[in-house]
C-alpha cells in the first residue's frame, strides 16, 4: 500500500513537472600525453624537443627573462535536482540541490633565456597559472 | 592550416608568418623575443531530454599553433597541435 502510494506520488510529481534533474559535462582541450612528458629532462631538453613531444602549448608567458609554457585541459561536470510545488495561484516553492566537480590539470615548463628546460611543474591549473598575469619586463 | 604551418621554417620573418597564417590571435612579449599564437576552436554540444531529466555535453578541441621569434623577428621554433577535428557529439557519461 505504502509502495503504491509512493509510486503514485512520484508519478504525480513527474507528470506535473515538479521534479527535474540535469547532468552537464564540459570537456576542453586535449589531455597531455604523460609518456611524452616523461621523455623531457630538465637541463637537457630544449624548446624544440618539448614542442615536438607535447605539441603547441595552451599559454605562454615571460618569466624572469625566460618563458613559461603551459599545457592544460579541463573536464567539468555538474548535476542538479529541482523540486517545485505549487503553493497557491501565483506562488510556488522550490527546492534545489546540485554539485559539481572540476578536473583541470596540466603542466608548466619553464625555460631559461637559451630555451633550455629549467623546471617542470604539474598540478591543478589554478595553482600553475598563478604567475601568468604578471606584467612583462620593460625592455631597455 | 596544416599546410600553412608546415610551410613555416626556422629563419622565416614575421612578415612571412603573417602572410601564411594571417593576424595572430595573441602576441606575447618574452623579453626581447616574441611569440605569436594562432588558434581555431571547434565545440560540439549535445543534449538529451527525457521528460524531467536532461543530459548535456560540450566537447571542445583546438587547432593551435605557437610561433616563436628571436629579437630580430626571425622564427626560431614552431609548435603545432591540430586537434580541432577531435571534437565529438557525445553524452556526458562517455569518455
Amino acid at each position: 500500500m505504502l509502495r503504491n502510494t509512493l509510486l503514485a506520488s512520484l508519478a504525480a510529481c513527474t507528470l506535473s513537472s515538479c521534479l527535474s534533474a540535469n547532468f552537464n559535462r564540459s570537456k576542453e582541450l586535449e589531455a597531455l600525453a604523460e609518456p611524452a612528458l616523461e621523455t623531457l629532462e630538465i637541463g637537457e631538453s630544449g624548446l624544440a624537443a618539448c614542442l615536438d613531444a607535447l605539441g603547441a602549448p595552451t599559454r605562454v608567458w615571460e618569466v624572469d627573462g625566460g618563458a613559461a609554457l603551459a599545457w592544460y585541459w579541463v573536464d567539468r561536470s555538474d548535476w542538479g535536482v529541482t523540486f517545485s510545488v505549487p503553493a497557491g495561484d501565483a506562488v510556488s516553492a522550490n527546492l534545489s540541490y546540485g554539485d559539481f566537480a572540476v578536473d583541470a590539470e596540466g603542466a608548466v615548463l619553464f625555460f631559461d633565456q637559451e630555451w633550455q628546460l629549467a623546471a617542470l611543474r604539474r598540478g591543478q591549473i589554478a595553482e600553475l597559472l598563478k604567475e601568468e598575469r604578471r606584467r612583462p619586463a620593460i625592455v631597455e | 592550416m596544416a599546410t600553412s604551418v608546415n610551410a613555416i621554417e626556422v629563419g622565416d620573418s614575421s612578415e612571412r608568418v603573417t602572410e601564411l597564417l594571417g593576424a595572430p590571435t595573441e602576441v606575447v612579449q618574452l623579453g626581447t623575443r616574441t611569440a605569436y599564437r594562432y588558434d581555431f576552436t571547434e565545440t560540439k554540444s549535445a543534449g538529451l531530454f527525457l521528460l524531467v531529466v536532461g543530459f548535456f555535453n560540450s566537447d571542445s578541441h583546438q587547432d593551435r599553433v605557437w610561433v616563436f621569434f628571436d629579437e630580430n623577428e626571425s622564427v626560431t621554433h614552431v609548435g603545432a597541435t591540430l586537434a580541432g577535428d577531435q571534437a565529438e557529439y557525445s553524452m556526458p557519461w562517455s569518455d
